[in-house]
């Protein structure tokens, strides 16, 4: 008997073990205190250890691209300031409108991971590696790297 | 007189595989592909995979086209994570017999680990065409719906379970992650705390049932907002709602609920640790 489902289709891959994934909601803390890059670096990564197709990976980094220039162009609408530290301080609504678009972007990121996720939690016994480290790393490198580059840029381009 | 598989079989079914595994090893029917079975069995209810598959295969030396034995080796495979192994046994196994609900189910699973839900999918559901109350089919049709992250669908087909067996501990285990998943976190504690009673044996199952059990507390009634829509839209729902109080120069009504979110934010950080403890010591 021919039969289509009962056929060989997983082939000699060889599983390498990959690392473990991190959960998708403690990268809410990322977006909240890191910001954009940092947030969607995490997201990438975490997108690579489930196993996500390079598609979803790029819609990642499109949508955090997106949010970066949305800012950017925010922060090019800053009046201009007398030193580099008073544009820095900018308007706390500024800061608030930064953390807000990182925040919806998280949430765009955990769509993505989500399916993955939830098939790593029930086929794949899923134990979770900590955030902690990569987490807070992300946060105080990536995250500055971006302020200094937005605003640095933004600032170039006032003055 | 019973032989000592038999007997073996009979402690396995509630849920005493050490003391299986000592019975079979009193005497020792090597010639019998069913005491094989049911040695590897007893490995595969310990998380031995390595010691399954051994015992598997020094059984299908005796019984070449065992299915059951072709069964076990791809469930101890499966568990040591090879899965084209896991796949050439247990196609072995099919083509002895392609109709058994059992063997269809466990195909279903290793295709599933290897994320091929659709098949996995139209496997289980040819399983129950055969045996609509196939227990193990009933379950991975639920784990399959958990799997793709349909809740709706996980609930619906976990309750069909529990409507066969209603002791199923595996029935309220999904049940329970699917209804705290969702943020109904009342569900969630009794059916992992039913879960835990029919299975007190499963640690992930106890621990998700501690932290259901935390989460339904009186004093974290005022987080289940939280728990049901998610940390990061909450939070945005109280900044725009401040910032539209502002814009509309409602600057008292804004400084009041910025305070009262100040305190929620607190509130949320540290009573959760607490009522840990509170639960813990009772």
């Amino acid at each position: 008997m021919s039969d289509d489902l009962l056929q060989p289709s997983i082939g000699k891959m060889v599983s390498a073990p990959r690392k473990m994934p991190w959960r998708v909601q403690s990268q809410l803390w990322v977006a909240f205190f890191g910001g954009i890059a940092a947030v969607t670096t995490i997201a990438i990564l975490n997108a690579r250890r489930l196993g996500l197709d390079r598609r979803k990976q790029w819609l990642m980094a499109g949508a955090g691209a997106v949010a970066f220039g949305v800012l950017l162009a925010l922060w090019l609408r800053q009046p201009p300031a007398p030193t580099f530290i008073d544009f820095a301080r900018g308007s706390r609504e500024l800061r608030l409108i930064g953390r807000v678009i990182a925040v919806v972007l998280f949430l765009l990121h955990a769509l993505l991971q989500k399916p993955a996720d939830a098939h790593y939690r029930v086929f794949a016994k899923g134990d979770y590696a900590s955030l902690w480290g990569p987490g807070i790393a992300a946060t105080f490198l990536i995250g500055s790297l971006q302020s200094l580059l937005i605003i640095g840029l933004a600032w170039w381009v006032r003055s | 007189m019973t032989t000592s598989y038999e007997h073996a079989r009979t402690l396995l079914s509630l849920g005493r595989a050490e003391e299986a595994l000592e019975t079979l090893a009193d005497a020792p029917e090597v010639d019998e592909p069913e005491w094989w079975r049911a040695h590897a069995s007893a490995l595969l209810v310990l998380d031995r995979y390595e010691d399954a598959a051994r015992s598997a295969l020094e059984g299908l030396e005796c019984a070449p086209e065992h299915p059951y034995l072709l069964d076990a080796l791809a469930a101890a495979r499966l568990g040591l994570e090879d899965l084209a192994g896991a796949e050439e046994a247990i196609l072995a196994a099919l083509r002895v017999d392609a109709e058994d609900p059992d063997l269809l189910t466990r195909y279903a699973h290793v295709v599933a680990t290897a994320r091929q839900l659709d098949k996995a999918e139209k496997l289980v559901v040819r399983a129950l065409a055969i045996d609509p109350e196939n227990t193990f089919a009933l379950h991975m049709h639920a784990l399959i719906a958990t799997a793709r992250d349909d809740p709706r669908e996980a609930i619906a087909r976990s309750r069909e379970l529990l409507r066969h067996v209603p002791e199923s501990a595996f029935g309220h285990a999904i049940l329970g992650t699917v209804h705290s998943q969702e943020g109904d976190v009342d569900d969630a504690a009794d059916h992992l705390r039913r879960a835990v009673v029919l299975d007190p044996y499963d640690d992930d199952v106890a621990d998700a049932a501690r932290k259901a059990r935390v989460a339904s507390h009186w004093l974290l009634w005022p987080l289940r907002p939280l728990n049901k829509f998610g940390a990061a839209p909450v939070w945005i729902a109280a900044v725009a709602l401040i910032y539209s109080l502002r814009a509309m120069k409602m600057r008292t009504a804004a400084g009041v609920l910025g305070l009262v979110w100040l305190t929620y934010c607190v509130y949320s950080w540290v009573v959760p640790p607490l009522v840990r403890r509170l639960t813990r010591r009772t």
